[in-house]
């Protein structure tokens, strides 16, 4: 089982502005269409910002928030697909001839974020990308925890993001269905107290609409202050579940 | 200002994306790149990209004179001019 705090949260969502727009959408009154917005990211220099995609933008965003209440920390940057929206369309100026961007393939790298998160923070505290399917966010917390018992590290930022992957590819993998950046700031000692253990559960595979993004499912679960939620995601044939018991709101 | 030097300026703003610039802010006879406009090297190229595909100029990638080409407004100017001629 793994124990993990909750310190402090950070979603963005499109045209979810408000607090309570992000409540409202936790509790499932609001639903979300995409605008195409992003906001702006004042804790990266113009001459950086200029760069990112929107993808970078709003996962920085969500970072940005963190440190400033919480102070400068390592991090742990995770998506699951990356700025799938630019790799496919270097791919496409590929097969069609037309030159690439050279900025779009400078930070098209899955570590691209993160690097550009400390280089603007000026900091050389570590930093690291993963990428861990549907399970992104366990895998998250996992190397969160693992950083927090075996590094100096009180605290851990956690930046979980990612954007829906081109039409082309829609029928592979609906998820997500808009672009979201979470961040949190974790720890083991202060904050919402969340135990995490993987549960035997016999069923067989969850029907394909009823899955959620596991990241997503985690935040709404926590902004209502349930008492535990279940995380699931299909894993051949059969479905595999954690329990996750929210403490100390 | 002729008409060329506005065009390029508008472009280098679109192309790098460069918020808060406008085209009165770049001076013609002004560097582009490190102390004037402060453009970096991923700049040129993605400037060499673009003025490819606007003007179907070949811009040579480790050709020394590009650095004189790319010094400011005025001498890219003259260089997309002239290519445009040959």
């Amino acid at each position: 089982m793994l124990e993990l705090f909750v310190k402090d949260l950070s979603v963005w969502v499109p045209t979810l502005e408000l607090e309570s727009d992000i409540q409202a959408w936790a509790d499932g009154g609001e639903t979300v269409l995409d605008d195409g917005s992003a906001p702006k990211v004042a804790s990266v220099p113009p001459a950086m910002r200029r760069r990112l995609g929107r993808l970078g933008k709003i996962s920085l965003y969500v970072a940005g928030e963190l440190i400033e209440r919480n102070g400068y920390m390592p991090s742990i940057f995770c998506s699951r697909h990356g700025e799938i929206q630019t790799t496919i369309q270097m791919l496409k100026d590929l097969i069609w001839n037309d030159e690439i961007s050279p900025t779009k393939f400078s930070l098209s790298v899955h570590n691209a974020i993160s690097g550009i998160f400390t280089i603007a923070n000026k900091s050389d505290l570590p930093t690291t990308a993963i990428t861990a399917g549907e399970q992104d966010l366990i895998n998250c917390f996992y190397e969160a925890y693992a950083q927090l018992k075996t590094g100096d590290a009180k605290q851990v930022l956690c930046v979980i993001y990612d954007e829906p992957i081109p039409e082309e590819y829609q029928r592979y993998c609906p998820l997500p269905p808009y672009p979201y950046a979470i961040g949190l700031v974790l720890g083991l000692e202060e904050g919402i107290k969340c135990s995490i253990s993987q549960v035997e559960c016999g069923g067989g595979a969850i029907e394909e609409g009823s899955i959620g993004v596991m990241a997503l499912e985690f935040v709404k679960a926590m902004l209502k202050k349930e008492s535990n939620t279940e995380l699931k995601i299909n894993s051949g044939e059969t479905q595999k579940t954690w329990k996750v018991e929210f403490e100390n709101y | 200002m002729s008409e060329l030097a506005l065009e390029l300026k508008e472009l280098i703003i679109e192309t790098l994306n460069l918020e808060d610039v406008s085209v009165d802010d770049i001076e013609d006879e002004a560097p582009l790149f490190g102390d004037g406009l402060g453009l970096d090297s991923i700049d040129a190229l993605e400037l060499g990209v673009a003025l490819q595909k606007k003007y179907a100029v070949k811009v040579k990638s480790d050709a020394e004179e590009n650095r004189e080409f790319f010094y400011s407004i005025k001498t890219l100017e003259k260089f997309v001019s002239e290519s445009l001629k040959a």
